[in-house]
């Protein structure tokens, strides 16, 4: 196999050590172009391309004292925590890094206030439901009717419908997977009520709302005529279902809800 | 012949010697870091200055971000005889996000980087595959359907011998091994010529 030729080899190398003066560049320029038009096949192949990329530093390679900043930079123990800003770069970046920084810090700030401030459940939006909240969950409530002390079911109350002070409600609800449940009622002005929570994880189906095997009946003759809204709350898990208990914001729930009005 | 077999006893010495710094700078070897550093300096500012259009204030920066990669990880490297190859896949990872106007240049760059990068991560499977992707596009031209297929088996993970890539296609040893020989040679020479024409201008 035929090696590069000499001078060629000498001016790469040179070249990799960056003593190439301009009139080596000029040669090893030539004698490049030379191999490149009149190929010889296995000087080709032998060639080092990797110092060639050297090349691409013409005019400018880095004076002594940039070396040694650059070497210390890249050594010292702070490289492996933080990057020195070169000026440059801060000229070029700073603003853009800086407004990046300060939406970043913003949006932290936001969510730890949020995190932090507990809420009463009248304050939660039980529309809110994060992309976490994918638990499929529906709520039906019914108006009911007192027959021999039995809550017997009149028919579904749709949203908005009107309701009086007599009558009492009753719930059905259709769980996509087993979740922990609550169902709290709130009229305007006033904090939510808890009116039911579940005794461990509900199976996923279609279910009564009951206590103990008992539908469960809520009377509306406690609730001022006004707007009542009834909510159904489902947790993945026990501890997100403490926060709905609790009052605190859930965003990892998912809810359901029906806006009633309570007439005289 | 005598000069052929000086040639490569000179390379063995100087693997060796690379070898033995590689070694002692993953001990934090201040001396054997310097070297290391001082050896690679102007083909890592060349390569950079040339993602970066020319901007040698931003080609200092890439520089920089490659030689504190490659400092910070340097032990992490199980085989110091693949040290070259290593920084240079490194390399070729942080200036990728530099995306230059000489399209060619880049993808011959890349094509040139295939014969030397260490798959490191996902990351570098997914860049290996870019590349790939990039020689299909600098044969374009070519009307050689069994030079696509035996690059692709060449270079592709798992990567198959001459022999086996032979036997799978049907066709002789020689013809395998011909093909990929005059592919590297037509990429070389591309890139000399991109190289010169460069330097010219």
């Amino acid at each position: 196999m035929n090696p590069p030729p000499d001078d060629l080899k000498t001016y790469l190398h040179k070249l990799d050590q960056g003593t190439l003066s301009p009139p080596e560049r000029e040669a090893l320029l030539e004698a490049l172009q030379r191999l490149a038009n009149q190929p010889d096949e296995d000087a080709l192949l032998e060639l080092d391309l990797s110092a060639l990329v050297a090349l691409g530093n013409p005019h400018s390679p880095l004076s002594r004292d940039e070396a040694d900043e650059l070497f210390n930079r890249v050594t010292s123990p702070e490289a492996t925590r933080r990057r020195p800003p070169a000026s440059s770069w801060f000229k070029r970046r700073a603003f853009r890094r800086l407004a990046g920084l300060t939406t970043a810090a913003a949006a932290l700030c936001a969510l730890w206030l949020w995190w932090r401030t507990p809420a009463p459940i009248e304050h939660l939006d039980p529309t809110i439901k994060s992309a976490q909240a994918k638990l499929a969950l529906s709520l039906e409530v019914f108006l009911g009717e007192r027959a021999d002390g039995q809550a017997i079911v009149s028919h579904t109350l749709k949203p908005q419908a009107r309701v009086s002070k007599e009558q009492h409600l009753l719930f059905r609800y259709r769980l996509g997977q087993p979740a922990w449940l609550a169902l709290s009622a709130r009229r305007d002005g006033a904090p939510a009520k808890l009116l039911w929570q579940s005794e461990g994880a509900h199976q996923a189906g279609d279910f009564e709302l009951s206590n103990q095997g008992q539908a469960l009946s809520m009377p509306l003759r406690d609730y001022p005529p006004g707007p009542l809204r009834i909510t159904l709350w489902a947790a993945r898990s026990p501890q997100h279902w403490e926060e709905i208990i609790s009052g605190l914001p859930c965003t990892a729930c998912s809810s359901d809800q029906l806006l009633l009005t309570v007439s005289h | 012949m005598t000069s052929s077999r000086d040639d490569s006893q000179e390379r063995i010495a100087k693997r060796d010697a690379l070898v033995s710094c590689v070694k002692a700078a993953q001990t934090g070897d201040p001396c054997a870091q310097r070297e290391l550093f001082d050896r690679y300096q102007h083909r890592i500012m060349g390569y950079c200055m040339l993602s970066a259009n020319y901007d040698r204030e931003l080609a200092k920066d890439l520089m920089q971000e490659i030689l504190t990669r490659v400092f910070t990880q340097l032990h992490t490297l199980e085989h110091p005889e693949r040290f070259e190859p290593w920084l240079w896949t490194i390399a070729s990872r942080i200036t990728a996000t530099q995306s230059s106007k000489r399209q060619r240049y880049r993808k011959l760059l890349e094509a040139w980087s295939l014969e030397r990068e260490v798959l490191l991560t996902q990351e570098d499977k997914l860049a290996h595959e870019q590349r790939l992707n990039h020689i299909s596009d600098l044969l374009d031209g070519v009307e050689d359907e069994t030079l696509h297929r035996i690059l692709s088996m060449f270079y592709r993970e798992p990567p198959s011998t001459t022999r086996q890539i032979a036997k799978r296609l049907g066709i002789p040893h020689g013809t395998v091994t011909v093909k990929i020989r005059r592919f590297r040679l037509a990429i070389k020479k591309q890139l000399i010529e991109l190289f010169v024409s460069e330097q010219i201008q």
